[in-house]
C-alpha cells in the first residue's frame, strides 16, 4: 500500500479515517476468511432443521389424479390483468344522449378546487397529469398537470376520468389498473403512441387524446428479454445522475436501495457515485464498539450491511471489510432471544419487526458470503427464527399480518427467498419465491407506504419459475407504469411524504435491473471474492488484491492465466476480470473527475478523488496532478471561524458576538423570520428566478450563487412560483439583516424543496423536504447591514416553491452544569 | 349552547356530510379488495372442469388455492364422488383441500352459512368427522369447520381434544379456538393442557393454551394441568423459541397458575422444584422494556422464597443441574437467552448463588429470619438500571 501526501493537498480527517481503515483491514484480514468450522456446522444444522418446511408444495403427484398442475399451469390459472385490459380496436366511446344525460345527472354537482391532498395524489404515468381518488368510486379526478407534458393542454384540472382507450372503468373496480395498462399499451407502435381517455368535463362526457410517443412494448416476460425495460434502466440512472447528489442519501430510507440500484445497473458512472456513498456509509466513527450493542439501529445496520457487502462482492474493495465485520457484529449481538430483530439492537420498543429482521438476515448471509468470521450462535438462530415461514409469508412484526391472511406480507416472502439464496439454499429460495408470486394482488397492502413490496417483491419472485414470475409481473405492470413520471423518475404511485424522489426511483427501479444480474439481489453469480482461493499462488493474488498491491496482482494473474496447464483457470480469470473491471472504472472515474473540475465543481472533484484514492489505495500521477490544482480548501461551508476568512473568497463574513439582550430564555424562544417567504409579504427581499422548462439539462450559469452575480437576464417575481415536476429552477433572494444574527438558522420553504442551497456564495445544505436545518456555522456567513443573497436550485415537485430564512434565539449554556464542575 | 331546532338541523346535516366523507378519508386511496380480487379469480377459473380444478388443489399459495376450492364447491353434487376419492389421496394438500371443498358444498346444500343450528343433520355431519381427525392434514379442515359452525356437543368435544393432541401446532391452535365455545371447564382445561404439551409449539399457541388453563387456576379442575405447566418450565420455557419479545405471555400465565396452586404438597410433586429453580436461574430480564418479563421474574422469586425445608434436596439437585448447564453452555448462547449483553455467565451465576443461599438458609433451620451468620448475602439488585418498570423489584424487600 502506498501512501502519498500529494502537493498542496492537505490530509483531511477523511484521509486519515480511510487510511486507518485500510490499516485495520490489514490487521483483520488474516483472520477474515478463515474457515470457521463451528459456525459453518451450526449454520448447516439450522438450515437442515428448516429447509423442508412446506416441502409438500414441490410434490406434483396425486394418487387419484396422477400428475398435478405444474408451475406453468398454476401460473396460467391466475387472472391475466394485462390481457384483460387490452385495448379494443375502437378506442373512443360514442356516448348516447341518454348516457350523456345520466353522466350530467351524476356529475353536475361535483366541483373540485384542485386542492392537493398530499398522499392521495398519484401520478398518471408519463402523461404528466396527477390524479386522486374520486370518493372511492371507479373514476379519477385530475388534480394537477405538469406544463409541457402530454397532458398539458389536453386535460384540465377537475376533469373526471371514466375510462381509457375505449374501456369504461367498471363499477367496484380500481380504475387505476385499467388506466395503468392503457398508459403502457398506448406507447406501443400498434396504438401509435396515443392514449385516448374518456373524461367528464363540466358534466359532459367526451374523448380526449394524449400524445405519449412510441417507446415500445413491454415483453410478456418483462423485464427479461425486454428492450423497453433495458432503456428504462438507463433513463432512471440518468435521472439520478442528473440530480448530481453528492451521495445517494435522502430523507429516511434514502440510501436503502440507492447504492443497490445504482450498482445493479452496471453503469460505470453510477458505480462512481456508489463508491462515494458506500465509503461514507462504511465510515466507522471513532469510539464505536459493537459490544456496546445498545447503540445499533437495526434499519441502518441491516440495510448498510446489505449495501456494503454487495459493493465488496462486486468490486473487491477491501477497505470496507472492517465495516462489514463491525455491522454484522452489531446485528449478531442485537438479536432478540428468539432470533428476530426489533427497530433497534438489541430489540426494544414493541418487539420483533420482521420486515427489518429479514434484511438483517440477508445482511448477515451476505457478510458470510464476504467471508466474514461470524459467531456460531446468531446466524443459525436467525435461520431457525425466519425459516419457520419458508414457503409462506411472515407478519411485518411479531403480530398478525395486515390485510388478508397470506397477502399483506410486505414482501417478507421475497426477502426470505433472497436471504436463503445467499445462504446457499437454492431450493428454499425457489419454493419461497414461487409462493410469493401469487401475492400480486396485495402489492399495495402493507407498511412503509408499500415501498417494500415495490422494491423487494420482484427480486425474490425471480428466484421461482420464470412463468410464475411473468404472471406476477404482468399483473402488476400497471402499478409500475403509473409510477413513471415525465421527469424520468419512478415512484410508487401514491405520492407520499415518506421518501424522496431519488429514493423512490431507486426502490422502484430495482425490478428493471434484474436481467443485468450485476449484484447478488438481482441474481449475480457467486463473486470471486466469496470464493476461497483454490491454491497458494492464487491465495497470494487474492491477498494482494485485498492489500491493493496491484503490481503483485497483475504479475501473478498474468503468469497464471498465460500458463493454460494451471488447474484453477476459472478462479484466476474471474479475479483478473475483477481487477480489469476495477481499472476500467478507475479510468471512467478519472474522466468524471476531470469533468467535475472543468465545470468548477471543486467539492465534487475532491470527493471523487478521495473515493478513488481509497479504492486504489494510492494516488496515481494523474490524480495527484488534479489534486494539486485544487485550492487548499475547496469552497464549502467553513466548520469553524478559524478557517475564515477563506483566501479564495472575497467576502468578509460577519462573525457575530452573542448579544445577551437577544436571549429570551434558557431553551430559546420562538423562531423568527429574518427573511419572510415571498408570498407572505412583498416588502422583503425581491425574488429573482431563472426558470427553465426542459428536464435534466444543466445550463452554464456560472457562479449563479455569488453575491455579485449579474441577474439582468433573470426573471423577477415577488410571489411564490410553481415549477412543474422535474423542472429545475434557480432562484435568488436578496435581503439585509438589521439585527445581529442569532445562533441558529432554519430555512423554511413552502412546498417541497429538493436541490442546493447557497448563502452568500457558500453551499450550505442539500435541500430536501419542507424545512432544512442549517448548520449553526452559517451565522458566520450572514452580513449585518449589508446585502445577503440566498440562492437555491430546486427541482420541482408539482408544488409551489417559496422560502424564507428563520432564526431562533440561542440556547444559553446550562450554567448549572458549569457550576457543578466547580 | 342552546339546542334549537335550527341547530339540530345543522348538526344532522354536518354529521351526514362528515359520515359521507369518512370512507374516502379512512380508506386512504384505492387498493384491491377481496371482492374485486375474487371477481378476477373467478373469471380465470371459469370453464375449467372439476378435474382441472382439482389439479390446482396442491397450490403453493393457500390463498390462491382457496379459489379452486370455492369453485369446486359450487359445481354441484356430481363432483361429490370425485371429492370423496380425493379425500383419500396420498397428497396431503389434495386430500385436505378436497375435504374443504366437500364441506363447503355440503354446507351450501344445507343452506348453512357461518354459525349453524344444532340440527340432527348437522350432528350427523359432525359425527362423520370424528375419524378424520386422526389424519393431521384433515384435522385442520375439520377444526376450521367446527370453528365456523360453533356447535357444542359430545362429538365436538371429542374432536377438539383429539385436535389438541395433534402433532401440528396450527391444528392445536384451532382446537384452542374451538374450546372458546365449548361450555365445559374440564374439556377446556384438557385442551389447554394437551396444546401446551404439543411438539414444535410457538409462543402464541402456548399463550392461548395457558390462558385457557389460567381461567380455572383457582378451581380444582385445573389441578390436572400442573404436570403440563411444570413440563413447560422444565423443558421448554427457557429455550430459544420462547425468548422473543412477546413470548413472556405464556410464561407469565403459567407462573401465575403455579402460584395459585403453590403448597407444601405441590413442591413434592415430580419436577416442580427443578422447574421453578430452572426458571428462576434462566430468566434474567431480556434487554427489553417489555414489563411482562418482570412479572415472571418477580413471581418466580416470590415462589422461590416460599420453598420449604423439605425441598432442600431438590433445590440442591436443581442447582447442580444448573451449574452443569452454565459450565457447558457457550457464553454467546447464554447471552442470546436475553438478547445480548456483556458477561452473561455472571448474570446466571448470581441466580445460582442466590438459590444456594436459599438452600443454605433453609437448611440452617431458621426459615423465619433467614439471616444466620456466615451465609452469603443475597445478590445485588439487578436489572434496575436497564428495565423501566422493574425498579420496584427488590430482592431484599421480597425477603423481608
Amino acid at each position: 500500500m502506498k501512501l502519498i501526501i500529494y502537493h498542496n493537498f492537505r490530509p483531511t480527517l477523511l484521509h486519515i479515517a480511510w487510511m486507518s481503515t485500510l490499516l485495520a483491514a490489514a490487521v483483520l484480514l488474516p483472520t477474515i476468511g478463515k474457515a470457521n468450522d463451528a459456525t459453518e456446522a451450526a449454520i448447516e444444522e439450522a438450515l437442515a432443521s428448516v429447509r423442508n418446511n412446506n416441502i409438500e408444495t414441490e410434490n406434483y403427484t396425486s394418487s387419484v389424479l396422477g400428475q398435478l398442475a405444474s408451475p406453468v399451469e398454476l401460473a396460467g390459472s391466475q387472472p391475466n390483468l394485462r390481457a384483460l385490459y387490452k385495448a379494443p380496436e375502437k378506442r373512443t366511446v360514442d356516448f348516447t344522449e341518454a348516457e350523456r344525460e345520466e353522466y350530467r345527472r351524476h356529475f353536475q354537482y361535483f366541483t373540485f378546487t384542485g386542492h392537493n391532498r398530499g398522499w392521495l395524489v398519484q401520478p398518471m404515468g408519463i402523461t404528466g397529469a396527477f390524479f386522486r381518488e374520486f370518493a372511492n368510486r371507479s373514476q379519477a379526478v385530475i388534480t394537477s398537470i405538469t406544463p409541457e407534458t402530454p397532458a398539458d393542454g389536453v386535460l384540465a384540472i377537475n376533469d373526471i376520468v371514466i375510462g381509457a382507450n375505449g374501456l369504461l372503468f367498471a363499477a367496484n373496480r380500481d380504475p387505476r389498473i385499467a388506466l395503468g395498462y392503457a398508459v403502457a399499451e398506448s406507447q406501443t407502435e400498434r396504438l401509435g403512441g396515443t392514449l385516448i381517455l374518456q373524461i367528464i368535463r363540466d358534466g359532459e362526457p367526451m374523448n380526449v387524446s394524449l400524445e405519449l410517443g412510441v417507446t415500445g412494448e413491454y415483453s410478456q416476460t418483462w423485464p427479461y428479454d425486454c428492450e423497453k425495460s433495458d432503456r428504462i434502466v438507463d433513463r432512471l440512472v440518468r435521472y439520478i445522475l442528473d440530480q448530481d447528489p453528492p451521495y445517494l442519501s435522502g430523507r429516511g430510507d434514502g440510501w436503502f436501495w440507492g447504492p443497490m440500484f445504482m450498482m445493479a445497473t452496471g453503469d460505470e458512472e453510477a458505480l462512481e457515485l456508489v463508491r462515494r456513498t458506500i465509503h461514507r456509509m462504511a465510515k466507522i466513527e471513532p469510539g464505536w464498539d459493537p459490544s456496546e450493542t445498545n447503540r445499533g439501529h437495526s434499519w441502518n445496520c441491516s440495510y448498510s450491511l446489505v449495501n456494503i457487502s454487495q459493493y465488496y462482492l462486486l468490486t473487491g474493495d477491501s477497505s470496507v471489510l472492517p465495516t462489514i465485520k463491525f455491522l454484522s457484529e452489531i446485528l449478531e449481538k442485537g438479536q432478540s432471544g428468539a432470533g428476530g430483530y426489533g427497530h433497534s439492537c438489541p430489540c426494544s420498543g414493541y418487539g420483533e419487526v420482521n420486515n427489518v429482521g429479514f434484511v438483517a438476515l440477508m445482511g448477515m448471509a451476505l457478510a458470510r458470503e464476504c467471508r466474514t468470521e461470524m459467531n456460531p450462535v446468531s446466524l443459525p438462530k436467525s435461520i431457525r427464527y425466519f425459516g419457520r415461514w419458508i414457503g409462506g409469508s411472515a407478519p411485518y412484526g411479531n403480530h398478525r399480518g395486515g390485510g388478508y391472511a397470506g397477502r399483506g406480507d410486505n414482501s417478507s416472502a421475497s426477502m426470505g427467498a433472497l436471504s436463503f439464496k445467499f445462504l446457499g439454499e437454492e431450493n428454499v429460495a425457489y419454493r419461497w419465491g414461487r409462493a410469493a408470486s401469487y401475492m400480486w394482488m396485495s402489492r399495495e397492502a402493507g407498511h412503509g407506504e408499500r415501498i417494500f413490496n415495490f422494491s423487494w417483491s420482484p427480486l425474490g419472485i425471480a428466484l421461482g419459475t420464470r412463468e410464475e414470475f411473468a404472471m406476477h409481473m404482468n399483473n402488476v405492470l400497471w402499478l409500475y407504469e403509473l409510477g413513471k413520471t415525465p421527469d424520468g423518475a419512478q415512484r410508487y404511485i401514491q405520492q407520499t411524504h415518506f421518501s424522496s424522489p431519488v429514493s423512490q426511483t431507486t426502490a422502484g427501479g430495482m425490478v428493471y435491473t434484474l436481467p443485468r444480474r450485476v449484484i447478488y439481489v438481482t441474481g449475480a453469480d457467486k463473486s470471486v471474492f466469496a470464493m476461497k482461493p483454490p491454491c497458494p499462488q492464487l491465495d497470494q493474488a487474492a491477498e494482494a488484491f485485498k492489500q491493493k498491491d496491484w503490481t503483485t496482482v497483475r504479475s501473478i494473474l498474468h503468469a497464471y492465466t498465460a500458463d493454460t496447464s494451471q488447474p484453477h483457470q476459472d478462479y484466476a480469470l474471474k479475479l483478473l476480470d475483477a481487477y480489469q473491471r476495477m481499472e476500467r472504472n478507475a479510468s471512467v472515474t478519472m474522466s468524471l473527475i476531470k469533468k467535475s473540475y472543468a465545470a468548477g465543481n471543486l467539492e465534487k472533484t475532491k470527493r471523487q478523488l478521495e473515493a478513488l484514492e481509497r479504492l486504489l489505495g494510492e494516488m496515481r500521477p494523474e490524480m495527484t496532478k488534479i489534486a494539486a490544482m485544487l485550492p487548499e480548501k475547496p469552497k464549502s461551508l467553513p466548520r469553524t471561524k478559524h478557517v475564515m476568512p477563506d483566501a479564495q473568497n472575497t467576502l468578509e463574513p460577519y462573525v457575530h458576538e452573542i448579544d445577551m439582550s437577544t436571549m429570551h430564555s434558557k431553551t430559546g424562544g420562538d423562531w423568527e423570520f429574518i427573511l419572510r417567504p415571498a408570498a407572505a409579504t412583498q416588502a422583503d427581499g425581491e425574488m429573482f428566478y431563472f426558470y427553465r422548462a426542459s428536464v435534466g439539462e444543466r445550463p452554464d450559469l456560472g457562479r449563479w450563487y455569488d453575491i455579485d452575480y449579474d441577474t439582468t437576464d433573470w426573471r423577477k417575481t415577488s410571489g411564490a412560483i410553481n415549477p412543474a415536476t422535474g423542472e429545475q429552477v434557480w432562484i435568488r433572494r436578496t435581503f439585509t439583516t438589521v439585527a445581529n444574527p442569532t445562533a441558529y438558522k432554519l430555512l423554511q420553504t413552502q412546498g417541497t424543496l429538493v436541490g442546493d442551497i447557497y448563502l452568500n456564495g457558500y453551499r450550505i445544505a442539500d435541500g430536501s423536504g419542507e424545512e432544512s436545518n442549517l448548520r449553526p456555522g452559517i451565522t458566520c456567513l450572514l452580513r449585518k447591514d449589508q446585502p445577503n443573497v440566498l440562492a437555491i436550485r430546486v427541482v420541482g415537485t408539482g408544488r409551489p416553491i417559496d422560502f424564507g430564512l428563520r432564526a431562533s434565539p440561542p440556547v444559553i449554556p446550562n450554567l448549572d452544569n458549569v457550576l457543578d464542575d466547580f | 349552547m342552546k339546542y334549537t331546532s335550527h341547530n339540530l338541523l345543522c348538526f344532522i346535516i354536518f354529521s351526514l356530510l362528515f359520515a359521507a366523507t369518512v370512507p374516502a378519508v379512512a380508506y386512504n386511496g384505492w387498493k384491491m379488495d377481496s371482492e374485486e380480487e375474487a371477481a378476477y379469480q373467478r373469471t380465470a377459473l371459469k370453464g375449467k372442469s372439476p378435474v382441472e380444478l382439482a389439479r390446482l388443489l396442491a397450490h403453493p399459495n393457500g390463498h390462491a388455492a382457496s379459489y379452486a376450492i370455492e369453485e369446486l364447491a359450487t359445481r354441484g353434487p356430481e363432483t361429490m364422488p370425485l371429492l370423496d376419492k380425493l379425500i383419500e389421496d396420498e397428497h396431503p394438500m389434495v386430500r385436505s383441500r378436497a375435504l374443504s371443498a366437500r364441506i363447503q358444498q355440503t354446507m351450501a346444500t344445507m343452506g348453512v352459512e357461518g354459525e349453524a343450528e344444532d340440527t340432527p343433520e348437522m350432528r350427523r355431519l359432525i359425527s362423520q368427522m370424528v375419524p378424520l381427525v386422526d389424519d393431521p392434514a384433515l384435522g385442520m379442515i375439520v377444526a376450521s369447520f367446527l370453528e365456523r359452525v360453533k356447535i357444542d356437543n359430545e362429538d365436538t368435544r371429542d374432536i377438539a381434544i383429539k385436535l389438541s393432541q395433534s402433532s401440528e401446532v396450527d391444528t392445536r391452535r384451532r382446537a384452542l379456538k374451538i374450546a372458546l365455545f365449548i361450555d365445559d371447564s374440564d374439556t377446556r382445561v384438557k385442551i389447554g393442557m394437551y396444546s401446551s404439551l404439543g411438539p414444535k409449539n410457538i409462543p402464541r399457541a402456548w399463550g392461548h393454551a395457558h390462558q385457557l388453563i389460567h381461567r380455572y387456576k383457582d378451581e380444582p379442575i385445573s389441578d390436572q394441568a400442573i404436570p403440563a405447566i411444570v413440563a413447560f418450565f422444565k423443558n421448554r420455557a427457557n429455550t430459544e423459541p420462547v425468548r422473543g419479545m412477546f413470548s413472556d405471555t405464556p410464561q407469565v400465565l403459567a407462573i401465575e397458575i403455579l402460584k395459585a396452586k403453590w403448597s407444601a404438597e405441590i413442591q413434592q410433586q415430580p419436577d416442580v422444584v427443578e422447574a421453578l429453580c430452572r426458571t428462576y436461574v434462566r430468566c434474567p430480564m431480556p434487554l427489553t422494556d417489555e414489563s411482562g418479563w418482570g412479572t415472571l421474574r418477580i413471581t418466580a422469586s416470590e415462589l422461590v422464597t416460599k420453598l420449604d425445608t423439605e425441598s432442600v434436596p431438590m433445590i440442591r439437585a436443581a442447582i447442580e443441574l444448573e451449574k452443569k448447564w452454565l459450565a457447558e453452555t457457550p457464553p454467546l448462547e447464554l447471552a442470546s437467552l436475553f438478547g445480548g449483553g456483556a458477561e452473561p455467565n455472571k448474570r446466571f451465576q448470581q441466580n445460582i448463588d442466590y438459590l444456594t443461599y436459599v438452600a443454605d438458609t433453609l437448611e440452617a433451620g431458621n426459615p423465619i429470619t433467614r439471616e444466620p451468620a456466615n451465609l452469603p448475602k443475597p445478590p445485588e439488585k439487578q436489572y434496575q438500571d436497564r428495565v423501566p418498570g422493574i425498579n420496584d423489584f427488590d430482592l431484599d424487600s421480597i425477603l423481608d
